[in-house]
Parts: C-alpha cells; structure tokens; sequence
C-alpha cells in the first residue's frame, strides 16, 4: 500500500458514524476509558479514535519502567495528594486529585492481572523504587491494554485523524477526522465525548534538534503535538495553568529520563566539580526530595554558573544494578542503552550526562490542560477529558492517567444516564468547513503546487518558542517582551497556515498538527504573560517578575478562547485546600 | 533514530493491505516502496526511535541505527522478541555483547 | 441459476474417467452434474476399435457406465458444455461458470442422416479419413445417438437445408449459447489430455505424406465409420494394407518433444498388429521401437503378439521417410542399433505411435504442474487432489494413462471426494481475535488457500478446506492463531521448566512434524532407548510449517541451547509449503542471529523421512557436538 494522494476537499468520500460514547485517542487513558465505559454498561457502543494503532500508540509506545505512583502500605490518598501538592508549587485541583488516587492502585493491579509484568520481592509485594514508584517490565504494557479493549468489544478506528469537535450548538456531539489510509473523512457523531489525545511535545526547539536524523529526539511522545488542548480550544474550552510547562532532567542530548537512575538507583546529581548539587545547594529547598520544578533547573542553574557540565553519578553502581537499570531503559526508552554504546560509556566509571529537556505541555506531569469538575467533564456540555490532556492534575503519571480514564468513563455513562438517550444532531455546515480548513494543503498543492512545508513552519515555530517563550536554549527564561513578541510572530504564522501544503495523507496530519500547535503556542504564551511572578523556576522563570507572589497568585490561571472572535481572555480561578 | 529496513529480509509483509510495520509506527512513517514492495522509513527525522517497527516486524528485517550526530561509534542494539519473552543484545565498540532476556508478559 | 450445492459434485470430462466417478460418485448419492466439450460421452475410449486389456469394444464398459449414469435423478449431463471460470465461494464450495453451446439438434432426432445428406458445408480433415459436413452424426455407437451441428462449419440460417430435410423437424439453428453459474462441493477434472502432435516430428513427414498416420488414425481404419467403413484397406488405393510399419516413441522420450515416456502406445502398437494379422492373411507388420515398455501383465501379451504374429523388429528409430509418388510406397530408413546395419523398408502405410502430451488446463483450476508439465499433487499420499482443497484430478489428465489405470484413478478421486463429503470436522486454528491486526499474512500463506478473510476482515479457516497443518499458526506475526493442542503455551511451559531446573546441562528443543519425523522419532527412542537423546525434548506439530519463529526466539531466548526443527523434505512436505516456510523463518531467524553475535548454528533445519530414524539421530548427534563446540547459550 503506497501513500495516498492529495484530493480537493469536495472529493474526500464522508463516512458518516453514530455512537454513544467517543472515545479520542486510545492511547492509556482513552483504553481505560473504554474499558471502564463497558463495564459500566456492556450495551454502550464504545468507539476509539486513534491517529496511530491502539496497540503502540502514544507515550507508551516503547513501552514503561515504572508506575511513578502507587500507593503503598503505609500510604494514602491523602498523603499521596499532600506529595503531589508539594511537587506542584502549591498548585493543584485537590478534589480531582483526591478522587484520582481512590481509584490508582486498582487500574494499576488490573494491568497486572491482564499481563503486565510488576516486578515483587521475596514476599509478593511490589518492588518500591522511592516512596511511589514501582518498578514494571512494560515494553509490552501497550499491547496488553490494547488486547484489553478489543476483548471488551470497543470499536477501534486506527489511523483516523481527530481534527476538530462535532459541536451541536454549543455542545460537543462527536468528532471529525480523516483516515490516513482509507483517504476519507469521517463524521462520527456521539452522545458523549472522552477526550484523551495526550499531551503536546515539539512546540519548543529541543536541543537535541540536530537537522537530519534526530529532530525527534524529544523525551515525550513527539506524535502528540496537543491536538486534544487545540480542539478544545477551538470549541470555547476553559483551559488551565498552562504556564506550568513540563521541563525535565533528562539524560544529555538522548533527552532520556532520568528518574529511572536518580529515583531508581539512588544516583546524585553532581555537576563538574563532583559536588552533589540537590544536598549541597539546595538543603534549604528539601535536597533530593525538593520540589521537581527545582530538580529540573538545578542542572541548568548550575551550568549558566559556570559549574557544567552535570551528572547522575552511576560509579558507585554494581555491575548488577547496572544491568538492572538498563534493562530499565529497554523497557521505556530502549536506544539509550544503545547511545551509550555508541558513546562507548561505562556508566560504572563514567557518569551520564544530564541536562533540561525542551518544555512540554502534560497534564500528566504538571497541571496543563482541560479545565474539569470530579466527573472529569469538561466545560463543554458532552466532553469529558482524561490523561495528559486534562489538566488540575500534577503527577498522575501512567497509573493516575488510566485512573482518570476510568473516572471520565464513568462520568461520560452517567452523563449519558441523564441526558436521555436523545443523539445529537448533525450540523452540516460545520462539517464542510471543516473539510475545507483540513484539506487545505491539499488545495494549495493542487492549485498552486508549491508553499510552506509542514516541517517548515514546525521548525519556525519552534526557534520562536525557544528564543522567545522560554525554551531550553534559554534556560527556560522570558519576559514581558519576548513573550508578546512571541505572540505577535505566532499571530503571522496562523496567517500563514494558509500557505501549507501537503503531498500526500501523512504530509496533511503534519499541516494540521502544524496549525494545531499554533494555537496551542498561543494560548501557552498568553498563561505565560498572565502569571506575573515565578513560581516554578524550572518551568517557568519569568526574568522580570523573579519572585512568587502568593498573594495574587495563589491561583489557578485559565483561558477561554471565544470560538467567535478568537480573543483569548484570561482570568483566574481560586485554588481550595481539601487536605490539611 | 530511523529504523533501516533489510531488503533482503522484508517481503513486504506479503502485500497485506497494510504491512506490520506500517501499522504499528505511532508516527505513520514507514511505508512500502510501491515497486519493490519492501518497506522503508519516510522521514527518519521524525522517528522517536520507539522500536516497535523492529519489534513487531515478523521478518526481523529492520534495524535501528543511531544518528552519527549522536553517538559516534558504531553500534547495535537488536530486540529479539519470544512469545512470552523479550531480549535484548547490544554491540558497542570493539564488539562488546550486552545481553538482556526477561519475561515481558505474564500469562 | 443456483442450486443448492451442498453433496454436489462437478464432474469435467465425459471419457472413461469422467463417466466412472459420475457413475460411482451417483451411486454413493452424491448428486453430479457432468460436463463434457464434446457432442459425445466416451472419450478417446469410444473412439477405439478395441481396448486392451481384454480386447472389448468401447461399448463394453461404457455402454454400462452411461446407462447407470442415465438412470439416476440426481445426476445432470451437459454436453457441449465447458467450464469457464471456478471461483471459491465460502466454506469449502466453489462457484462454477458453466458456458453450453447449443447443438442445434434436438432429441426427437432418430439419426436418419437426411440432413448429413442435404447438408451442403463439407471437409475433409486428413487423407485418410472420410468427408466430413457440418451437421453429422457419431456414425458408430455414441451416446447420445443424435446429430448435432457444427458451428465452425455451419453456413447458417440462411442456407437452413438441413432443417428442411429433417422430417422430425428436429433441427433448430436458433439455438444460442447459455452461462450458468453453480454452486458445488467439489470438482474432479477428468478432460483427458490432446495427443502429441506428430506433425512436429519434421523427420516423419505427417500430414505431408500420404500413408504416414497416427495410431488414433489406424484405430479407425476398423470401425464402421472409419475411412473404408471398416476395412482394413489402404485408404487412397482401397488395396488391402500388404506391409505396415509402426514407429514407435513418435515424439516421445526425446528432449525436442516429449521428454517422457506415455507408457501405453507400445501395448497400442501390439494390439493393432494382432488387428491387422487377424484380419489380414499376407499383411507383413515392421515395428521400430527403442525398447518395447510393456510392464505386468503387459509382458505376457508381447510374447503372445511376438510368437503368434511375428512382426519384425527393428531396434532403432527411423531417421527419414520418403514417399515415392509413383507406386505409392514409403521408404523407411533407420539404423539397426543391434547389428549396427542400416535397414530400409518399404511399406504402403507407416503407423506414427504418439504419446500423451500434457493437459492445457485452464488457470482457475490452480493445477501445480511437475517438469513435464503434468499434474503434480502429493503423490503418492493422496494421488488425485489438488493443491486446492476439493479439487481432484482423474484419468489421462493428470498423467499418461490407459484406460485401466484412468478407471484406477476415477475410483481414487472419488474416495477422495467422499471422504471429504463425510469427513467429521477436523480440528481448526483458532484464532484470537483481541491480538490479530487483520494482515492477511495467513490468508497468504495457507498452502490450500483455506484461510479466508471474512466480511469483519477476520481470518477464518474454511473448514472445507483446512487441512489443519497449522502453517497459518506457525507465520502469524502476532501469535493469535492457535491449533488445538500446539500454540506458544506449550513451548513456554518446556522454557520455564528450563530455567528453574537450571544447570549446565545441555538443553534443546526438538520439533517434530508429525507427519514423517515424529514417527522416525519414535522408532529412534526403540532403537536407542533413550541413549544419546538426552537434553532432548521433543514436542509434535502437524506440520514443520507450524513452527512459529518466535517459539524459536522464545526457547533461545530463553537459555535453551538449540532448537532444531525436523520436517520432511520440500518435495515431500504433506502440506506443500511447510518445509520451504521454516527454511525461510529460519533463515530469517539466523540472520538476526548473526547480528546479535549468537552462533545461527543454534537453530537447524533437518529434514527427515519416516524411515530414516538413522539419519535423525545422526543429525542430532551432529547437532548436539556442534553445540557442544559452540558451549552454552549466553542467554542462559
Ligand atoms: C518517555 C516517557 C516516559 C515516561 N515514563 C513514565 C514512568 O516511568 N512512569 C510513569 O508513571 N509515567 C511515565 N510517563 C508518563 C505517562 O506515560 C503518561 O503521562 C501517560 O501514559 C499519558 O497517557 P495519555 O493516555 O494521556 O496519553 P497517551 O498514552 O500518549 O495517549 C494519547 C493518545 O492519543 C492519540 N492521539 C493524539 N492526537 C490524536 C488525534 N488528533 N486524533 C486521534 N488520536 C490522537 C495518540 O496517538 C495516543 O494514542 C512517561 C512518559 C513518556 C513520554
Ligand atoms: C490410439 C490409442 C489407442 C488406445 N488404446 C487403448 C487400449 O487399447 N486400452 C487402454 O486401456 N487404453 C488405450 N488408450 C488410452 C485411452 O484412450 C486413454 O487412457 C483414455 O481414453 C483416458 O480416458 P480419460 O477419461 O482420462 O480421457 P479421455 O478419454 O480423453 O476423455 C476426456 C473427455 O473429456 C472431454 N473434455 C476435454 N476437455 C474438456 C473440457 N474443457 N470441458 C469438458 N469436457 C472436456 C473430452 O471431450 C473427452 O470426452 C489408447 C489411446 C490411444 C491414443
Ligand atoms: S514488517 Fe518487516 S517484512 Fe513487513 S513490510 Fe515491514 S519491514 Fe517488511
Ligand atoms: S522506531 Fe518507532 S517511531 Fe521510529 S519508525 Fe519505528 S515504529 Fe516508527
């Protein structure tokens, strides 16, 4: 089967669905959504939307080496969520994160009963790597859930291509895409919608950009490029904190995780004078156990004072744990087992090499994304959203994201329960101009044959981020300034999207990812300059406000953009404290 | 990373209507050449080196090379999967083996 | 038009073949519909004066075969009839496109022969043979005893002469030709097969030559509607035939036509020498052969033909013939092999003895041919069926063949067809449907094409047609096709109980097909009683093919040290495919080895026939020291 090639829009063959329950992007939250949907009522039509295929879509794609939470003997919701506030600054939907963590464990052992292999001691208890983490052998951890799904009887659409929302007044009522293989476009209309289409990776230049072979040399998943924040953005959706970006430690240009050998294996970071930079610097801040905001700009702080380069330090490390820690890397990441080969790095004698990451927006690490009550429904009537895409949730990571599918499910039957069993109706308009937005590219290149390259503008927009917004280049700072001319420079790239042009099916998901990060990038840059102080250094380090300011920003910073005008107001929220 | 495919050992998945590896990739970028039928990646820049391609391919036909600008030696890292079973064997320099095997799904 | 298809059989070809399974297969109950080319049943048998071995006229045998046939309702005749398409339906049924030409003459014809007479479109076809026009008749017996017209001959409607001298007013030239399409359970192919035609054979001057003829040709030369009606006479002078030379292999055994042997023209010669001597005093008959092939029973009718007849024989074949216009006469040279002289003989008709040349069978019936071109199922396990499940092949079609030998072979496709009429199911893959991705690899590479891909885009097993080799199981990328009773299970089971037994021992993991290795194993533990095979342990597949590569991976991947795959040789696979599958999986499989510095002598191939319980373990041996050599697995 060879590549598809472009059509005008009025070409595309419509195919038209109804369901009751749209499930978009199946990657580990849509699949426990789906899950979780049946078994609240196996009658429900449950119907998955997957650009890629459910069984490797997504950031578990190469697989996991950890659960980063699990709550352990000893432990509890309440003592998880006092963590993950600390974590975040502050700054967290504790109601959400309550409900969250009541229903983590058991998404957890589920995926162990279906296969997923959790490492235990001699007793049959998990094995802890640090006060949450448990250590998995995950490689496969996507295929088995995937298994999971077909077997509960959902329908899975792969390689369709979720490009806006079916909105029935101002309600979402499904959603449109296109089949990168079938060549058409699909219309399939839903009683309820779960969003789950992950995060967004790429907005910013990862320094790991090197042209040729590597642009995508990215730490988090670089095929979600936030399509669920810009659907939800186009739809009016309140969204939240995006200004707490996801800027890590990752492992020197591989931009690996590192949790895996610090958390793991107790290894320090140390910068080039040997000194153990957490305990040294920052005792004040809690040392190994500081805030991860602090953890992610330690390296760089100490690289921008002249103390570069940093480290793990892995020398006092067995040749046991060695090998445990790269059959680790195999289970999530598994080329940089092969990276240190090609560096010929004996990570026994030489430590690894860390540094920051580019900035990320991932609701599964920070608080990014959908602005959601406890039912996890959004605030568009008809959509519900889970994962990294949802936001009010810092550190659900993979095992929170699959307890916030379950919960969104189970919001979404509810939903469906009261509202009666009434279909949406089907706005015709709105679907052609849909296609006509979508297909454009292919218009340009059937018309004038020649314009801007998806690649193009993507890289464009990503040295404006990094130079202007903050990106790692940068060591995460900005300011007034940069930030509107940010704005300004995104504002004429929108303009320009009209230029796109698209060879073939994949070329035109480029295009539409393209624009779709443009209006990620913007709503980002308008949370950025709205949150006039620093908070979290690491992840956003405002120049000309140094300072956290409680007083006015003990709060949470939402957006809404007017599906009509386009304006994007912000505002506040006030942050409620639920656990002492 | 992009994956390279040994022309030898693909067949194309025998014309399927989608090949393995073309079904799998979380990025959509491998695909078949429409006249060799032999399956290749189409923008190895935008490869996340997940190596599910690999892993899934039933000919063991792909191989993952690192981008020089990454590391500069020469090395291997081969998945072989089992039913039940993964491993592992990378080759560094001067032919180190490392090999990993364990069990990546319980029953 | 489709009836109901189940216990229905197609049976194409109406000679001595086709007519014996139609006849048995109606007698067992199966319903048929036969279909024959030609205007008549028969074949080339009831084109024969006589048929060896017991020297009956075609009406023998037939006359019996077509009665019964008649006799039954559930039995449908097609004459004029071909096959033009086969396409597999579901579950073990073919849909079949049947095209009838019309004969022009209806029942009601008593073969007067008034429009034969009247009819004014004539041809002759070879000197000797008698003008044919375009409506006739079967002159001698034949089955159905009516007239029929001619296409390619006929003038047409405007000319309608025929039709106006027909007094039953028998004649309709309106007649048009029908498709009809048909559902059936299965198909025997019994077409027969062309002669080889001696025009080729430049040297021997047919159809050039006045005199030189065919065997086929001289067999009518005794039939009421032969050239003389029935006298053995010599065709252009109408003088009895004084001196007869047959030449035999005419275009067979030799590199530029036939390469083989046809087996039956030498006892044809024979049987047409002792016509001649018996109804001819002073006839002098001259055979030249390069052996004469009489096998059996065959052997003794030589001697009687030698001793009772005397012909003359000539070891060598002719290297000229040439014709003297003047006196009609044929000069036949050859050398004489044995005395190494040459010989020259003249004769007043030379008889060219031609073999069977392969079968021009359509495309749809998907018949795998042999290097000579003929049919080249697995013999001799299941002698007559095709690669494609419920297709079988009978009588000369699917290789030289006699009369006698064509009936063996009905017979044997007929119970090969009844079997899978009545045969309980089987037990069929199953597939697992939460892991299969839908990618056809399967539906591709099942040997009989019994791997369908239903309307949900799932593969299922026809349960027609599976055989249950298991070569679906052994290619699935994904592992979600299981046979009852293999599957990855079983060989996780013999790793786990590996790795907790731990140990230096050496560990390998033997497949055994269980078609020839597996009872070779067998007789190998008798023999051997266990000594030399420990560390071994064997575990059964249908076939080789059914050996999935990552149960391979899995045991060495494992710590197991080899694994070593015993299947039988690709010409002898039982399912086809299954030998050159694993080659292939395993080759791939050494290849990734290779890569990953392990030693791709840890994986093996062997291929073993039931009888060769010496040379398996011999094998094995070798394969146990040269792992040995290699040490232990570094996976272990
Ligand atoms: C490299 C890496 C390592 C990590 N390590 C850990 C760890 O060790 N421990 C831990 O707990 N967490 C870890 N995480 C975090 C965790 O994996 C994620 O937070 C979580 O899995 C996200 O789940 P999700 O369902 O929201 O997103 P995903 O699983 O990524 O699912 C999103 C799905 O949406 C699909 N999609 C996107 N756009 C569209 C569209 N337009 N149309 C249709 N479908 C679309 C995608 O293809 C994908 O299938 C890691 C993440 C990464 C990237
Ligand atoms: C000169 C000569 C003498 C012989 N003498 C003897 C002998 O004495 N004893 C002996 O045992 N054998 C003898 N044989 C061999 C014998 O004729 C054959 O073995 C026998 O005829 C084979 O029978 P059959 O049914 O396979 O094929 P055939 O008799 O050839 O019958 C095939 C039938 O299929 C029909 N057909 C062909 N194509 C199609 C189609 N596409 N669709 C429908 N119908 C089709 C043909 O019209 C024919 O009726 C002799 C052969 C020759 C040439
Ligand atoms: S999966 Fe392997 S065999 Fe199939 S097309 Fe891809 S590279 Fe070729
Ligand atoms: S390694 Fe992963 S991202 Fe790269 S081509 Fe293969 S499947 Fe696609």
């Amino acid at each position: 089967m060879g590549k598809l090639i472009p059509v005008y829009p009025q070409d595309v063959e419509d195919v038209f669905m109804e369901t009751d329950l749209l499930i978009i992007g199946a990657g580990n939250a849509g699949c426990y959504a789906a899950i979780e949907a049946k078994r609240q009522n196996p009658d429900l039509k449950v119907t998955l939307m997957e650009k890629a295929h459910i069984d490797r879509s997504g950031c578990l794609a190469g697989g996991m080496d950890a659960i980063n939470t699990y709550i352990k003997k000893g432990e509890t919701a309440e003592s998880l969520t006092r963590w993950s506030r600390d974590q975040a600054g502050g700054l967290l939907r504790e109601d959400l994160y309550l409900t969250m963590a009541e229903e983590l464990n058991k998404a957890i052992e589920d995926w162990e009963e279906w296969g997923l292999p959790i490492k235990k001691d001699e007793n049959g208890e998990y094995i802890a790597r640090g006060r949450w983490d448990i250590a998995i052998l995950g490689s496969e951890m996507k295929v088995i859930l995937a298994e999971k799904v077909r077997e509960y009887g959902c329908e899975i659409l792969n390689r369709v291509v979720a490009t806006n929302f079916l909105m029935d007044g101002d309600r979402v009522a499904g959603a449109m895409g296109f089949h990168l293989r079938e060549g058409k476009f699909y219309i399939i209309k839903a009683r309820a919608t779960i969003v789950a289409t992950g995060g967004a990776g790429g907005l910013y230049k990862p320094y790991t950009n090197d042209g040729n072979d590597c642009h995508h040399q990215i730490w988090y998943c670089p095929f979600n490029v936030g399509t669920g924040y810009a659907m939800g953005i186009r739809a009016g959706a309140e969204m939240t904190t995006f200004e707490m970006r996801w800027c890590a430690v990752r492992t020197k240009d591989f931009n690996g995780p590192i949790d895996t050998i610090s958390v793991g294996y107790n290894a320090a970071m140390i910068n080039a004078r040997g000194e153990k930079i957490l305990a040294e610097r920052y005792a004040h801040l809690g040392g190994d156990k500081a805030p991860r905001f602090i953890r992610a700009n330690a390296p760089m702080e100490e690289w921008l004072a002249g103390r570069g380069p940093c480290y793990v330090d892995t020398t006092h490390m067995t040749p046991e744990q060695i090998k445990d820690l790269k059959t680790d890397y195999l289970n999530e990441r598994p080329t940089f087992v092969l990276f240190l080969a090609a560096r010929n790095q004996d990570i026994s004698k030489e430590p690894i090499e860390i540094y920051g990451s580019d900035p990320y927006i991932v609701g599964g690490h920070t608080a990014s994304g959908y602005w959601i009550d406890v039912k996890r429904a959004t605030t568009v009537p008809g959509l519900f959203a889970c994962g990294d895409v949802a936001g009010g949730t810092p550190n659900k990571f993979v095992g929170g994201c699959a307890a916030e599918g379950v919960l969104a499910a189970r919001g979404a039957v509810e939903y469906l329960q009261n509202s009666g069993a009434g279909q949406n109706s089907l706005n015709k308009d709105q679907v052609n101009q849909e296609k006509i937005r979508v297909f454009r590219p292919f218009e340009r290149q059937l018309n004038v044959g020649d314009g801007i390259s998806p690649w193009e503008m993507e890289e464009r927009l990503q040295r404006l981020m990094d130079e202007y917004a903050g990106g790692v280049h940068q060591f995460y700072r900005m300011n007034r300034e940069r930030l509107e001319y940010a704005l300004k420079n995104i504002a004429m790239l929108k303009d320009q999207a009209k230029y796109l042009v698209a060879k073939d099916w994949h070329e035109l998901m480029k295009c539409n990812e393209v624009i779709d990060m443009l209006d990620v990038a913007e709503v980002l840059v308008h949370h950025l300059l709205y949150r006039e102080e620093t908070r979290w250094p690491g992840w956003q380090n405002r120049v000309d406000f140094p300072e956290r300011n409680d007083e006015k920003f003990n709060c949470f910073v939402n957006s809404r953009r007017d599906p009509q005008t386009g304006r994007v107001e912000m505002f506040t929220r006030p942050y409620e404290k639920i656990v002492s | 990373m992009p994956p390279k495919v040994d022309p030898h050992k693909c067949d194309g998945c025998k014309g399927e209507k989608e090949a393995i590896c073309m079904a799998i990739c979380p990025g959509d970028l491998m695909y078949l050449n429409e006249d060799t039928l032999k399956a290749y990646c189409r923008s190895p820049r935008d490869c996340w080196d997940c190596m599910s391609c690999v892993k899934a391919c039933p000919q063991g036909a792909i191989e993952t090379r690192l981008p020089y600008q990454l590391g500069y030696y020469p090395a291997k890292l081969i998945p072989l999967m089992g039913s039940k079973r993964v491993s592992w064997t990378c080759i560094g320099q001067d032919d180190k083996v490392e090999r990993f095997s364990y069990k990546n799904r319980n029953d | 038009m489709k009836m109901l298809a189940k216990g229905r059989i197609l049976v194409v070809g109406g000679g001595i073949a086709g007519l014996t399974a139609a006849e048995r297969l109606a007698r067992a109950g199966a319903g048929v519909v036969l279909v024959e080319k030609s205007p008549y049943l028969g074949g080339r048998v009831a084109r024969l004066h006589r048929y060896y071995p017991r020297m009956c006229p075609p009406r023998c045998g037939l006359e019996v075969l077509i009665n019964n046939i008649r006799g039954f309702p559930h039995v449908e005749t097609h004459l004029l009839t071909e096959v033009i398409d086969v396409k597999k339906a579901s579950s073990g049924i073919h849909t079949v496109t049947l095209l009838k030409k019309p004969r022009r003459v209806m029942d009601t014809c008593t073969a007067c022969g008034l429009c034969e007479t009247a009819c004014p479109a004539e041809k002759k076809t070879s000197f000797c043979s008698q003008a044919i026009k375009a409506i006739r008749g079967p002159g001698d017996w034949a089955h159905p005893a009516t007239f029929w017209v001619d296409e390619g001959m006929c003038r047409g409607r405007d000319c309608s002469l025929c039709v106006q001298a027909c007094p039953e007013q028998a004649v309709d030239l309106s007649q048009q030709p029908e498709e009809t399409d048909l559902d059936v359970q299965g198909i025997i192919i019994a077409t027969g097969t062309e002669l080889y035609d001696a025009s080729l054979i430049k040297e021997y001057g047919y159809g050039r030559l006045p005199g030189v003829i065919t065997a086929m040709e001289l067999e009518s030369f005794f039939r009421p509607d032969g050239p003389a009606g029935g006298l053995p006479v010599h065709p252009a002078t109408g003088e009895p035939l004084r001196r007869v030379a047959f030449i035999q292999c005419a275009g067979s055994r030799n590199a530029n036509h036939l390469p083989y042997c046809s087996g039956y023209c030498c006892t044809v010669t024979l049987k047409q020498v002792e016509y001649l001597h018996q109804s001819l005093k002073d006839v002098q008959t001259w055979i030249f052969y390069q052996d004469i092939r009489t096998p059996g029973n065959r052997e003794e009718y030589y001697r009687h033909v030698r001793e009772e007849y005397r012909p003359v024989f000539i070891r060598g074949l002719p290297s000229s013939i040439k014709y003297r216009p003047e006196t009609g006469e044929l000069t036949v040279k050859c050398v004489d092999t044995l005395s190494r002289k040459e010989v020259r003989g003249r004769f007043d008709l030379v008889v060219l003895a031609t073999g069977m040349a392969p079968p021009a069978l359509p495309e749809f019936y998907g018949i795998e041919r042999d290097g000579s071109g003929f049919f080249s199922g697995h013999i001799p396990c299941e002698p007559t069926e095709l690669r494609r499940p419920g297709i079988w092949a009978a009588g000369s079609v699917q290789s030289p063949m006699d009369a006698e030998e064509s009936v063996k072979s009905a017979l044997a496709a007929v119970a090969q067809c009844l079997v899978k009429l009545r045969q309980q199911p089987a037990a069929f893959p199953a597939l697992d449907q939460r892991k299969c991705d839908r990618c056809g690899r399967c539906v591709k590479e099942c040997p009989y094409g019994a791997c369908i891909p239903g309307s949900d885009g799932y593969p299922a097993a026809d349960p027609g047609d599976c055989r249950g080799c298991g070569i679906c199981q052994g290619g699935c990328p994904l592992l979600c096709i299981n046979l009852p009773g293999y599957g990855s299970k079983k060989i996780e089971e013999v790793v786990d109980k590996v790795l907790t037994r731990g140990g230096p021992e050496m560990a390998i993991l033997l497949f055994l097909c269980g078609n020839d290795a597996y009872p070779a194993w067998n007789s190998l533990i008798k023999q051997q009683k266990g000594k030399g095979l420990e560390g071994i342990m064997p575990m059964v597949v249908p076939c080789i093919g059914a050996v999935n590569a990552a149960w391979v991976s899995e045991a060495l991947i494992g710590g197991l040290d080899g694994v070593m795959l015993a299947g039988c040789r690709p010409d002898q696979c039982h399912h086809a495919a299954g030998t050159s599958l694993a080659a292939t999986r395993l080759d791939n499989l050494k290849e990734t080895l290779t890569r990953m510095r392990l030693e791709p002598e840890r994986v093996s191939l062997t291929q073993v026939t039931i009888d060769d319980s010496l040379k398996l373990f011999k094998e094995i041996q070798n394969f146990k020291s040269s792992l040995e050599k290699l040490g232990p697995n570094p996976f272990k």
